[in-house]
């Protein structure tokens, strides 16, 4: 008796109060997308079917509180292969929507799998990392965290469900946070930068950045700076000699390819130099040119022939290198129209002529956020930011008063993909990611979103009040 | 810790990228909101009368009745009563049905037409019960209404435009009408007038609630402007009716303005064929036609003029020098060197006026050979040139500039084809001798005709010939019909050619059936050689001999020697216009009577192509 109370009275309230913001708003939104205004149980309706399953969700969310956090420790690695077989079986008898067959049906209910495995991918990696012998250093360690995460991701992938496979890229930070170097985060989002870069800017260009940064990683690395010198004074001469034979001469080599001949010389002749001094090699700059210019080399490769064409349109229309609002650009600049009708106040509840009158295409599940924004304005906008961003830095204060490794990185798994969401989905309503239909947590219409989002807080708000009793059993 | 700072620190990063990107959005950059405005804006559009289109007498050739088209918003529509609109529009309920189907799917606020051009009286019966069917509203279209059976190759026709057009001209939308062919596509700017728009704005339950921006944006429709044409609508019916069952095509120009009296293409097809319902099948049937109705010979076909070409010649020997009025020549039946030229039988030896009178090709195969073989130009191919450019000056080989679409330029030869036919230098002037009686490389329209024959009339300058009179409202008709165009042959030798052709006519000469009594008619015989059937006959005449009134060339498809079928129809028009009345009723009925085209052995091979 006294166990329960103290259970449900350490539960985060704040955390539950955001929650109820969120959601509340978002079927008042969902409410408003609907051409006519309709009795609020309407359960044909896209808010009726949004309210019914917050309801559910609530249902849910008490049952995960009442049930013991143990389960959740226990039951963690079988919740993972329950989620893999659901995966492998939406694969073979799922139903194919919009090009992506991502969804499992049984009688009229759907639902989508992978919103599933992101729960149970967090609870297997939270177990992983919860094990008191484990730790993120050695290869096969790091190995195996990588494969929880991978798994489920290819198997989404094969599904062509790009955006849920990105949402599980998003792991990352939960690597970072237990031990990942943060150096490959900033890899990470180099690739990106260079990848994009690759399609925008002439390849000489590219390399002579990549080079540039290649030279700072090198004095950052060496504490040695003699042997730099030696080495990047010479390969600059080479270089100025390439370029001027190339301009004298008749030949017309690439200018990228004259910098990576020379770079690489420079390498060869510097690896040498230090075996022949029996000076330590750093291989950080090497690696780093290497793959960087083999990612810049590949990334065009895979542009063209690895992304379909839809995937494309949408990067370029983002990028602004193929403006077209009729058909790739048209959801985001419908979307954008919407969201900048708006203007600083909105236009007021109900009163939204752009996604009333069906301008913006789902603008109830992954567009929601147009009608935040037309309908309140940048005060609106800027306050459902301020919520996410409160929420996302209460999770992480939370996790990180845990006392077992298990809810922390749970805590953190959480985080990564609230704040994957919320990032990719509202960049994509304003213009700065491409469109990757992913809902906006907790606000956008759809039953699978809404109740593994509420499962996914929920179950930490219950771990995080069992830290609170300070029981030693969750101490692996 | 770091790592728990670093995330916090990136977390809101984002956020206030996010932020800022708002900001800029929704409060720096307002273009959106107008953007926003105009995706929830309604384009209510009225649509002028279009400009009516008289005769040169004032007849009403082409005016306009009000139609009614029934539009759907497809967003406002609520449960439909099939059984009543079929009552109203007396159309079959399924009809009406499965036009809604076809609506119904796409909910927007872009109105559809639901039925096009519903006249007033069943228009009438929807008004009365307009409240019953929300959804629907009616836009005022106007409707071509054809008073006079004027051919559809002068007057043009009306219809939809298509998707090309809508590209290219930002004017029109969905639904506008377009001018087609003859002065309907020609003055379409001046005919069409300008739409008219009033924009509102929607609210956001699709209810238009107020004039967009105060009305600002709004414009009243300006009707089209009316045209006279020059036109004389009783003589072109006239030349129709006596042109029925024939190929070919008449064109009639009052020498002292280029005006054209009348300008017919047979066989015939009427605009009214090409508007409204029917009209799709109509075109097909048209377009299958093997005597090609749609084809606008009177500008478009060029034929060997024949013998009316000798007037050309004739006068171009006199002003280089080549050939006096005063040459003679004997004729004994055919011209001798060369491959030979063949004549017909007439009095020998013959003058200037003669040659023209009797029409001897003898003379012409002379003079042209001097043409030629003139001491002036160092080469046969600058003489042919320098009779190239003298027979441009006359408007032949080129395109006149008729204030119509298609006009074709015929054809003259010129050195070029020569040297590429025969090789350089490996041709003379008895390899070409044939142009000189108007045969072999040289094409000209009916209205090229006509206008050489106004040239003539004029004696030595023609006004470019057009089909409009006066456009109301201060919009001028083009500056250059007002223009003296020269042919640059001195005036003192027209006298003697217009003398030959009086004489053709009157002076027992190869056009006597183009003479009528009270009426001094000045006329030329030709006749076209047609490989591929019989020949062309063609004729050009104008009248009266002093101070011409109306000047006429008439090509008739496949009917043989130019004095039986051209000069009767053209000599029939000529005193249709000037007497009002025709005295030779036989004439008048026996060309009405004749079918040239039924039993055409050049038609039915081509049918049993098809």
């Amino acid at each position: 008796m006294q166990r329960r109370n103290s259970s449900s009275n350490k539960i985060d309230f704040l955390i539950i109060l955001i929650y109820l913001m969120l959601s509340v708003f978002g079927l008042m939104n969902i409410y408003s997308t609907q051409s006519d205004t309709q009795e609020i149980f309407d359960f044909t309706k896209k808010h009726g079917m949004q309210l019914m399953w917050m309801l559910i969700s609530f249902i849910f969310a008490t049952a995960v509180l009442v049930i013991s956090s143990r389960f959740y420790l226990v039951f963690a690695y079988h919740i993972y292969i329950f989620a893999i077989i659901l995966l492998i079986l939406t694969l073979l008898i799922g139903i194919e929507v919009k090009s992506s067959k991502s969804w499992l049906g049984i009688g009229n209910f759907r639902f989508q799998p992978a919103e599933f495995a992101k729960l149970a991918t967090s609870l297997a990696l939270a177990r992983l990392f919860g094990q008191s012998e484990f730790k993120f250093k050695t290869f096969k360690n790091r190995l195996k965290a990588i494969m929880t995460i991978s798994l489920p991701t290819a198997l989404v992938l094969l599904q062509r469900d790009w955006g849920s496979a990105l949402v599980f890229g998003s792991f990352m930070f939960v690597l970072y946070r237990q031990g990942m170097s943060g150096s490959v985060l900033a890899y990470i989002a180099f690739t990106i930068v260079l990848f994009i870069s690759t399609l925008m800017a002439p390849p000489d260009m590219i390399y002579a950045a990549i080079t540039l940064i290649t030279i700072i990683i090198a004095f950052i690395d060496y504490k040695d700076r003699s042997v730099l010198t030696k080495a990047v004074l010479p390969g600059l001469a080479l270089l100025g000699i390439g370029i001027a034979y190339n301009n004298l001469s008749d030949s017309n080599i690439e200018y990228e390819k004259i910098i990576v001949a020379t770079v690489l010389m420079v390498f060869v002749i510097s690896v040498i130099y230090l075996l022949f001094k029996r000076k330590k090699i750093k291989w950080a700059p090497i690696l780093f040119f290497i793959s960087s210019i083999t990612i810049s080399y590949s990334a065009d490769y895979t542009y063209n022939n690895v992304l379909k064409t839809h995937h494309r349109d949408r990067i370029e229309d983002m990028l602004g290198i193929k403006v077209d609002i009729k058909n790739a650009g048209y959801n985001v600049y419908q979307s954008k129209i919407a969201i900048g009708s708006g203007g600083f106040a909105g236009k007021g509840f109900l009163e939204g002529t752009q996604t009333k009158l069906n301008f913006v295409p789902e603008q109830s599940t992954d567009f929601i956020f147009c009608t935040i924004g037309e309908e309140w304005g940048f005060i609106g906008s800027a306050a459902v930011i301020f919520i996410y961003c409160f929420l996302l830095i209460r999770l992480i204060l939370i996790a990180e008063r845990q006392k077992t490794v298990f809810a922390r990185t749970y805590g953190y798994c959480i985080v990564s993909i609230i704040f994957f969401h919320f990032t990719i989905n509202i960049a994509m309503t304003v213009g700065l990611a491409p469109v990757i239909g992913i809902p906006l947590p907790y606000m956008s219409a759809g039953g699978s979103s809404l109740l593994s989002f509420t499962l996914l807080l929920f179950i930490f708000l219950k771990l995080d009040s069992t830290n609170h009793t300070g029981k030693p059993w969750l101490q692996y | 810790m770091a790592v728990k700072r670093n995330i916090i620190i990136i977390i809101t990063g984002v956020a206030i990228v996010l932020l800022i990107r708002l900001f800029y959005l929704q409060v720096l950059d307002g273009s959106y909101k107008i953007t926003a405005a105009n995706n929830a804006l309604r384009y209510d559009v009225e649509y002028p009368a279009r400009g009516m289109i008289y005769d040169r007498n004032g007849n009403v050739i082409v005016e306009n009745i009000i139609t009614y088209d029934i539009m759907v918003t497809p967003r406002e529509l609520k449960t439909v009563d099939t059984a009543e609109l079929s009552k109203i529009f007396r159309i079959q309920e399924t009809e009406i049905s499965d036009i809604l189907k076809k609506i119904d799917r796409k909910k927007s606020f872009n109105a559809f037409t639901f039925l096009k051009q519903v006249p007033a009286d069943i228009y009438a019966g929807f008004r009365e019960r307009a409240d019953h069917f929300p959804g629907f509203y009616s836009v005022a279209r106007t409707m071509r209404v054809y008073q006079r059976k004027i051919g559809g190759n002068v007057l043009g026709y009306v219809q939809e435009v298509d998707t090309s057009v809508i590209r290219k001209n930002p004017y029109y939308r969905q639904g506008d009408y377009i001018g087609k062919s003859g002065i309907e596509e020609s003055y379409e700017e001046v005919l069409r007038g300008k739409k008219g728009v009033s924009v509102y704005l929607r609210n956001s339950h699709g209810i238009t609630v107020e004039p967009y921006e105060g009305g600002r944006l709004d414009s009243a429709a300006i009707p089209g402007r009316s045209l006279t044409s020059s036109i004389d609508a009783d003589l072109q019916e006239y030349i129709q009716e006596i042109m029925i069952n024939k190929a070919g095509s008449v064109v009639a120009i009052e020498p002292a303005t280029g005006e054209i009296l009348a300008l017919v293409s047979s066989p015939i097809f009427y605009p009214e064929m090409l508007s409204g319902v029917g009209r799709q099948q109509n075109y097909a049937r048209l377009r299958e036609d093997v005597t090609n109705p749609l084809y606008n010979r009177a500008i478009m076909s060029a034929q060997p003029p024949g013998s009316t070409f000798k007037l050309v010649n004739g006068l171009i020997g006199l002003q280089e020098g080549t050939l006096t009025v005063n040459t003679s020549c004997y004729c004994a039946g055919r011209y001798p060197y060369g491959k030979g030229v063949g004549c017909h039988i007439h009095s020998s030896p013959v003058d200037f006026v003669n040659s023209i009178r009797v029409s001897c090709n003898a003379y012409y195969c002379y003079a042209f050979r001097n043409i030629l073989e003139n001491k002036k130009y160092p080469s046969i191919d600058s003489a042919l040139m320098a009779w190239r450019a003298r027979v441009q000056k006359f408007g032949f080989g080129r395109k006149l500039g008729i204030d119509m679409p298609s006009e074709r330029q015929g054809i003259v030869a010129s050195k070029n084809l020569y040297n590429k036919y025969y090789g350089v230098g490996r041709w003379n002037p008895l390899s070409i001798i044939s142009l000189s009686i108007g045969q072999g490389e040289i094409g000209a329209t009916a209205l090229q005709l006509a206008n050489m024959c106004a040239t003539v009339a004029n004696r030595g300058y023609y006004y470019i010939p057009h089909i409009i009179k006066h456009i109301d409202e201060g919009v001028h008709v083009d500056p250059k019909y007002y223009e003296k165009q020269y042919c640059e042959i001195d005036e003192k030798y027209f006298d003697y050619s217009i003398e030959g052709m009086y004489l053709a006519v009157n002076g027992g000469g190869t056009a006597g059936r183009a003479a009528i009594h009270d009426i001094k008619v000045c006329g030329k015989t030709g006749t076209s050689e047609n490989p591929h059937g019989a020949n062309h006959s063609i004729f050009v005449c104008f009248a009266p001999k002093e101070n011409p009134k109306i000047a006429v060339a008439a090509i008739v498809e496949n009917a043989g020697f130019g004095g039986t079928f051209a000069a009767p129809i053209a000599s029939l028009a000529v005193e249709k216009y000037l007497k009002r009345e025709i005295s030779r009723t036989w004439e008048e009925t026996r060309m009405k009577e004749t079918d040239l085209i039924t039993n055409n052995p050049a038609y039915a091979k081509k049918k049993f192509k098809f």
